[in-house]
């Protein structure tokens, strides 16, 4: 059954592409609903791969009726408030944008898991920071989103002024703040 | 239990219970309608498929009496074993669906000519993972089909799921 299917099937298929006979009776020629049918049991990454195929593939795997059942087991039911589907213009597209959108933050948090200890607060007697050192209005801020100051220490460095990314008010100038550092470490 | 004759399109007859006959939305319809029809007559219902070839039939028919069965044995009373039964017929479920695609494809049209909801439903699973995890160059392989897009067109179109692509690449890599 494998043999016929992966070797049998696509030489008929072949021949009679080459004879310019009507191909046997496969997939393509199952009614549209039956074909969504078919499809709504794909994942993500596979429906995108068959949107590549032909062009009347794509515009099945590109129908929003597939493609908002997955955004929905994904990321949860979309808020009309976000318009996200109003600027992508789609579920499909929606789900590409928050898909990298997860990508990229999934990358980010295994650049930081690997680097144990560098960008995390208090694992290290070097970064031990003392609470004062931070502006009292820091904490909801760019404290807490960044893992650590110094990612923005030696950013600072390069000269781009970066100083203001922490509100700057605790540190005082870029200049002065890296004997500080080295004090502590 | 009341036996029914189904009539492939070939005129190859098959007698199976009403039961399981019944398993198929069309032909319970079809039974209603001859039953009210037949005016009290004792003889066994022969219903017509023309849709439907005879080797289809028998594959249809060796899942609807399969399924009768499991059925049967379930409401017989709840045993401890039930899960058990549960995860035998969904094994005899996939091994009954690894057909030839070209069989899958009359299959899946006689489910649905039919209307047997979980055949259908196992069918369509069936042709989800014919596509599986295929680039699209696998799939046009598989089953027949040209690429009929321009380069340009080709090429913004892979832009557009180079998300899903790319992903596919660094999983490789793992």
């Amino acid at each position: 059954m494998r043999l016929k299917d992966s070797f049998i099937h696509p030489i008929l298929i072949a021949l009679c592409a080459e004879e310019g006979r009507q191909p046997p009776p496969s997939l393509q020629l199952l009614p549209t609903e039956l074909k969504l049918l078919c499809l709504r049991n794909l994942q993500a990454r596979d429906l995108a791969a068959l949107g590549c195929v032909s062009r009347d593939l794509r515009h099945l795997a590109t129908s929003d009726i597939l493609w908002e059942a997955l955004f929905v087991a994904e990321f949860g039911a979309p808020s009309p408030s976000d318009g996200l589907l109003r600027v992508t213009g789609g579920f499909k597209p929606a789900f590409a944008f928050r898909w990298a959108e997860r990508a990229r933050h999934r990358r980010q948090r295994r650049r930081v898991a690997h680097l144990p200890g560098m960008f995390q607060p208090g694992t290290g007697p070097h970064l031990v920071v003392p609470q004062h050192h931070f502006p009292a209005g820091a904490i909801g801020g760019d404290f807490d989103r960044l893992p650590h100051p110094f990612l923005g220490f030696s950013g600072t460095r390069g000269g781009s002024g970066g100083s203001a990314l922490f509100g700057g008010a605790g540190f005082g100038s870029s200049g002065s703040r890296r004997p500080r550092w080295t004090g502590l470490s | 239990m009341c036996s029914v004759i189904l009539r492939s399109s070939d005129g190859a007859d098959h007698v199976v219970s009403q039961e399981a006959a019944s398993l198929s939305k069309t032909v319970q319809s079809l039974l209603e309608e001859l039953e009210a029809a037949k005016d009290g007559e004792e003889s066994i219902l022969i219903v017509p498929l023309p849709n439907v070839c005879d080797c289809t039939l028998r594959k249809v028919l060796q899942y609807c009496i399969q399924h009768t069965m499991s059925a049967q044995q379930v409401t017989e009373g709840p045993t401890p074993s039930d899960e058990l039964k549960k995860r035998e017929m969904e094994a005899w479920d996939r091994d009954y669906i690894m057909v030839s695609t070209d069989e899958l494809y009359h299959l899946v049209m006689a489910a649905h000519y039919l209307n047997v909801p979980g055949l259908l439903e196992l069918c369509c699973e069936g042709i989800a993972n014919l596509i599986r995890g295929k680039s699209p160059e696998h799939v046009r392989q598989c089953f027949g089909l040209v690429k009929d897009f321009e380069a340009p067109e080709e090429e913004s179109i892979r832009c557009t799921n180079l998300w899903a692509l790319v992903d596919e690449k660094e999983q490789a890599k793992k």
